[in-house]
Formats: structure tokens, C-alpha cells, sequence
């Protein structure tokens, strides 16, 4: 199947740690997800679609929260001489906790890491996207309608809650058609996202069209699937994975995910049995992954906060 | 006032005392020339043994209360892509570069001594205390005798400085550093990490790929910081520091506990500049406390009250 092809190199990106200024740091309405805008100045490089950033509000370092967080850059507006980047994420750990209660101040970014989606196919860009996931695609189809080009964006979630296109995030796309679907059918199609691709007809004729590509971010499962239909159908998959990721610069080797031995063939020098996930991704080709090996990442234990834990009765009634 | 920064470990005199610590650095070209790697005494590579490794199975990594556990497993590209690829991109780097050595027998640290000796490194550490491997791990190094013979046969092959890095899960780690010394090390290097584990409740499973993992971070300084004390008191050899150092304070704590230099590990992760920044701390407190050499400071910390320094275990 991968033929002579090679799996994809480490990226160094030039990177650098800035001072943040938050510009919006709330829930978005109507879901359970938040949405950050975060001021970086000109010194940080133009980042492009599919690649992350390490993030560490002020107020969790205070707090002892030791390492920085990745995420997708859902989207770069360029703001003076630097860019606003956009942050959606959920409240699912400590990291996340601290940062919905940062509000707020000042953040450390670092970035832009990592490698991000390939952009030099010539035939129907397919965004697909699970829950949060949608991240990195909203940025990927506003800079595939700045040069003209349109897109498929199919967004899938659990319920209306979890879910997010970009008009929720901001961005006014008018090339991109937005494809909504949830499992509860809460919002759009009932079911799948990848269902979308069996049930609409105009979905399944992009996905045969010559040069068609998808774009996937999302939960663990999804990525398999999709990668598995892209396979079927031969048609190239990029996938932006995660893992559970300490540093982002590639000295920790923690956000290893195992490679597929079947797939592409990593060069001598590259760790045969794994992908380091923030050099040689986060955007990698599905076929590259042993999806049955993979591991979903665990967000750690959820925090309950003190003032929050009030529903055990711990006094005996008198 | 001039400021003497440097530290003396066998025959090579560290610009200053403050390393990268092993594993938390890559091999010491990751970050190009962004930072100021010229203010640092060294960067200790991370580990190589004589095959490359592709290191243990997801997740390596999981944050817990001001620390992290790390389950690595010493992946690395080997001892020939080291050679050929690494060592020559390292010439360029401004500042010692110390390999960390990784042997599952005393007969694969032989053959990585020798056939090292002929390549461009200022020194060796000798990994004798990885938490993460199932061979040739802190649990079969944590034997006085055989660190001794093993460091003797080692001390044979080089003049350069053997550096012996040291486990913390021991129940007498002075013990352990004496018997490098007699082996001839010219100094030990401790903490590694501490054995520990983290507990996925909802599928209970453990969070990392193979159950247990290496504690750092802040979590282990207090920790680190009483070893140190320890070990220093029990050896003539000097003691490379390290343990959660996450600052300037921190790092001239360790060296006031005992340390002749110390090493920045886990603290890179969060800030990749994080051992320039407490290098340039360390010589910025000595300027604004009229301390002329660091070394000066090496175990003078006491007990309040008492005038003579004091020894906490005795």
C-alpha cells in the first residue's frame, strides 16, 4: 500500500516563548467547550494549519502545574505586527481546569511546533473533524479560503454541546460548506460524522473525485475509522494526533505513538517502532499509525475544586 | 568583582555549575544556537547504549502533583548513529558535552568507554540508576560491589572524567557513592528519579505503557536535596546535584547542601532555556551577595543556631 513511500521527517521549527496577552478566555455559548484568544507579538513566526502550541497560563505555573499544555491553533488573525491565535479546548483535566479559571492576564505560549497539514493537493480538501477536534480544521479552511480555495468541512460530536464549526469560533468562511452531525442528533445528522460520506451524495462524489484529500482531527477512534476509509477508498488521510506530551520541542520522547510496520518506512534515523508525535506531527499520514497499539490519551484525574465539593454530606445529622 | 564560576571534576574544569541534565536535552543540538549554551559548565547527552532502542510502549508521560512520571525506557539512536551523527554536530556546541553511557552488563560499559574514547566528549556519565528498563536498570546497579568493580574496570580504559549517576531508591545511597569513589570515580551524580506510578481510576489502568515510571519535578527536591546532603558528607569526590530544580534558588540550595555543581533536567520541558536561566541566576545571586567563587558555598549550609556546618544523618 505505502509503496516506496517514506514516513514523514522530524520538523524544527523556529519557535519561541512569548508573553501572551488574553483576550477572551470563556465558555463558548450554547457548548462545554471554551474558547481563548491569545495575543502573541511578531516575534512569534506565522504558524500554519496543523501546527500546536505549548500553552501555560501565569496562574497555573503559580499554581505548581509544572509542565505547559499542546494545542491545535484553531485560528491566526494577523493583528498589527503580531497574530491573535485562537485556543478551543475543554475543561477535561487540571491543565484545562486552570487555564477556564485563569480568565485573564498573561500566558506563556510557546510555538509554533510541529508539523502541520499538507496543503499541495489539487483536488477537494476534506476537513473532517470530532468534538474539539475541529481546532486545527477551522484554521485550515480559513487558509484554504484565503488562497481561494474551498472545502468539505464535516464536524461530528456527541451532542450539540460538544460541538463547534467556525462560525462558533469566528471565522466567516464562504467557500467552506460546513457538514454538521452529532450522535444524539442534537445538531445535524444523527449519527457518524463518517456516515456523512455514505448519506450525501455530493460528499461521496468528493471523496471519488481525482486528488481528493481528507483532513482529520479528533478522538482516537475517529481518526482509526477515517484512516480506515481513507485506506479503502485510496484515498490519503492526514491525521493530527495526540499523545500525552511533556515538552514539544522532541527532547522528552514522551508523545510516542507506535508506527504501523506496514505503512510508510521511517528513514534509519527515526525511532523505527514509534512517531514522535510533536516532531514528525502532530499532522501525520494515517497509514503511519498502529491505530489497534494507540492509546487514547487520559486527561488526568478530573479536579474537583474544594468550594465545589459540597454535595458529600460529611457531618453526621443531629 | 570578578566571579569564579567554575567546577573542577577530575581533569576537566566546568565553565560553570550548571548542566543539562541526561535524557531532558536530546543529544545537545536540539535547540541549534538559540540559547546561551556558553553559559552552561556542560550538556549530558542522553544516554547511549551499544544498540539503539525504540524505548517503552505509551504512555511514557504523565503529570502528578508538582512532578511528572516518566517511563522513557532509554530509547536512543545507539552508540554508532551517536558517533557518526551526533557526537560531530556537538563539537559546535559552546560548552562540554558529557555522554551518558547505558550498559545492561560491566561489559557493555567497557565496550561503550572504549570505543568512545577516540570520539569527541569532555567526559562519561555513567547511567547506573535508569528506573525504566527491565535490564541493566537502578535495581541491578544498586549493588556496592558491583559498582565498584564495574567503575574500577571502567577507570582503566580513560583519563577522562567518569562521572557515576547514582539511584535514589536505595536504602544507603552513601554508600553506593563511596563505592564508586573507590572504584575511582571522579564524581557522582544524583538523583535519578524516584520509582513511582499514576492510576487511570475509570479504567483501572495504569497511566503509563509499563506500570511505573521515574518521578521529578519539584515534587522530589526535598527529597533530593537530603541524599545530596547525605552522599556529600560520606565522599571526598564531588557531587553533581540535581533533583527538581527549577530555578536559581533552587539550583544554589543543592550546592549549599553539598552539591559542587548541579544539573537542570525536567525543568527544560516546561522552558527549554531553563538551565541558561539558572545559570545566569546563580552568577546574578553571587554578584548581589559579594560571593566571589561558587565553589565557596559547596556544603555550608547548618543546622540554625549552630555555628560549625552541620550534619543532619549524624
Amino acid at each position: 500500500m505505502a509503496g516506496g513511500k517514506r514516513a514523514p521527517e522530524a520538523v524544527r521549527t523556529r519557535f519561541v516563548e512569548v508573553a501572551a496577552e488574553v483576550l477572551e478566555n470563556a465558555p463558548l455559548p450554547g457548548t462545554r467547550l471554551y474558547w481563548a484568544v491569545l495575543r502573541v507579538p511578531g516575534t512569534f513566526p506565522e504558524p500554519v494549519p496543523g501546527q500546536f502550541v505549548m500553552v501555560s497560563p501565569n496562574l497555573a505555573r503559580a499554581a505548581g502545574q509544572l509542565l505547559s499544555r499542546p494545542f491545535s491553533i484553531a485560528r491566526c488573525i494577523p493583528d498589527g505586527d503580531g497574530w491573535k491565535l485562537g485556543i478551543l479546548y475543554a475543561r477535561v483535566g487540571k491543565g484545562t481546569d486552570l487555564m477556564a479559571r485563569a480568565g485573564g492576564g498573561t500566558w506563556t505560549v510557546l510555538g509554533p511546533l510541529g508539523r502541520g497539514f499538507p496543503t499541495e493537493h489539487k483536488g477537494p480538501a476534506l476537513l473532517v473533524a470530532g468534538g474539539r477536534g475541529t481546532a486545527p480544521l477551522v484554521f485550515l479552511a480559513e487558509w484554504l479560503e484565503a488562497r481561494g480555495r474551498g472545502c468539505e468541512f464535516l464536524i461530528g460530536a456527541r451532542t450539540a454541546a460538544d460541538w463547534a464549526g467556525p462560525a462558533e469560533l469566528g471565522a466567516t468562511l464562504t467557500r467552506a460548506r460546513v457538514w454538521p452531525a452529532s450522535e444524539d442528533g442534537s445538531r445535524g445528522h444523527k449519527g457518524r460524522v463518517l456516515e456523512l460520506f455514505q448519506d450525501v451524495p455530493e460528499l461521496a462524489e468528493a471523496l471519488a473525485r481525482p486528488g481528493a484529500a481528507i483532513h482529520a482531527c479528533g478522538p482516537h477512534g475517529l481518526l482509526a475509522a477515517t484512516s480506515a476509509m481513507g485506506a479503502g477508498f485510496g484515498v490519503p488521510v492526514h491525521a493530527s494526533i495526540e499523545a500525552h506530551m511533556a515538552c514539544g520541542t522532541g527532547i522528552c520522547r514522551s508523545c510516542m505513538v507506535p508506527r504501523d510496520p506496514r505503512g510508510p518506512k521511517p528513514r534509519p534515523n527515526q525511532n523505527q517502532e514509534y512517531i514522535v508525535s510533536c516532531l514528525e506531527g502532530p499532522v501525520v499520514p494515517g497509514e503511519c499509525v498502529d491505530w489497534a497499539r494507540d492509546r487514547e490519551a487520559s486527561p488526568l484525574a478530573a479536579y474537583v475544586p474544594p468550594d465545589q465539593d459540597g454535595t458529600l454530606p460529611t457531618e453526621r445529622a443531629r | 568583582m570578578s566571579l569564579d564560576l567554575t567546577v573542577r571534576i577530575g581533569t576537566l574544569t566546568l565553565r560553570g555549575p550548571v548542566l543539562a541534565a541526561s535524557g531532558t536535552y536530546g543529544y545537545g543540538d536540539e535547540f541549534g544556537d538559540r540559547y546561551a549554551l556558553e553559559t552552561l559548565g556542560g550538556i549530558v547527552t542522553k544516554t547511549v547504549t551499544l544498540k539503539p532502542r525504540a524505548g517503552n510502549p505509551p504512555h511514557r508521560m504523565v503529570e502528578t502533583p508538582s512532578g511528572m512520571l516518566n517511563s522513557i525506557g532509554l530509547e536512543n539512536v545507539g552508540l554508532k548513529a551517536f558517533v557518526k551523527d551526533k557526537l560531530p554536530k556537538l563539537a559546535l556546541v559552546p560548552t562540554a558535552i558529557i555522554a551518558s553511557l547505558g550498559g545492561e552488563t560491566p561489559g557493555e560499559l567497557v565496550r561503550l568507554v572504549r570505543a568512545l574514547e577516540a570520539a569527541p566528549c569532555a567526559g562519561y556519565e555513567i547511567n547506573y540508576s535508569c528506573p525504566n528498563v527491565a535490564k541493566g536498570g537502578a535495581r541491578f546497579w544498586a549493588d556496592a560491589r558491583r559498582l565498584e568493580s564495574t567503575t574500577r574496570k571502567l577507570r582503566g580504559l580513560t583519563a577522562r572524567p567518569l562521572i557515576a549517576k547514582l539511584t535514589p531508591n536505595a536504602t544507603d545511597p552513601a554508600a553506593l557513592a563511596r563505592a564508586c569513589e573507590a572504584g575511582g570515580a571522579d564524581a557522582v551524580s544524583l538523583v535519578n528519579t524516584f520509582v513511582g506510578t499514576a492510576i487511570d481510576l475509570e479504567r483501572r489502568e495504569f497511566m503509563l505503557g509499563r506500570a511505573t515510571g521515574g518521578l521529578s519535578g519539584p515534587a522530589i527536591k526535598p527529597l533530593a536535596l537530603a541524599q545530596v546532603h547525605e552522599v556529600s558528607g560520606a565522599v571526598r569526590i564531588p557531587v553533581v546535584g540535581m533533583g527538581g530544580i527549577m530555578s536559581a534558588t533552587d539550583a544554589l540550595e543543592f550546592i549549599v547542601a553539598g552539591a559542587a555543581c548541579v544539573q537542570v533536567g525536567t525543568a527544560s520541558f516546561a522552558r527549554p532555556d531553563a538551565p541558561v536561566r539558572v545559570a545566569l541566576g546563580i552568577a546574578e545571586w553571587c554578584q548581589a551577595h559579594g560571593v566571589t567563587r561558587v565553589a565557596d558555598l559547596v556544603r555550608t549550609v547548618r543546622v540554625a543556631g549552630e555555628s560549625k556546618g552541620g550534619d543532619a544523618w549524624t
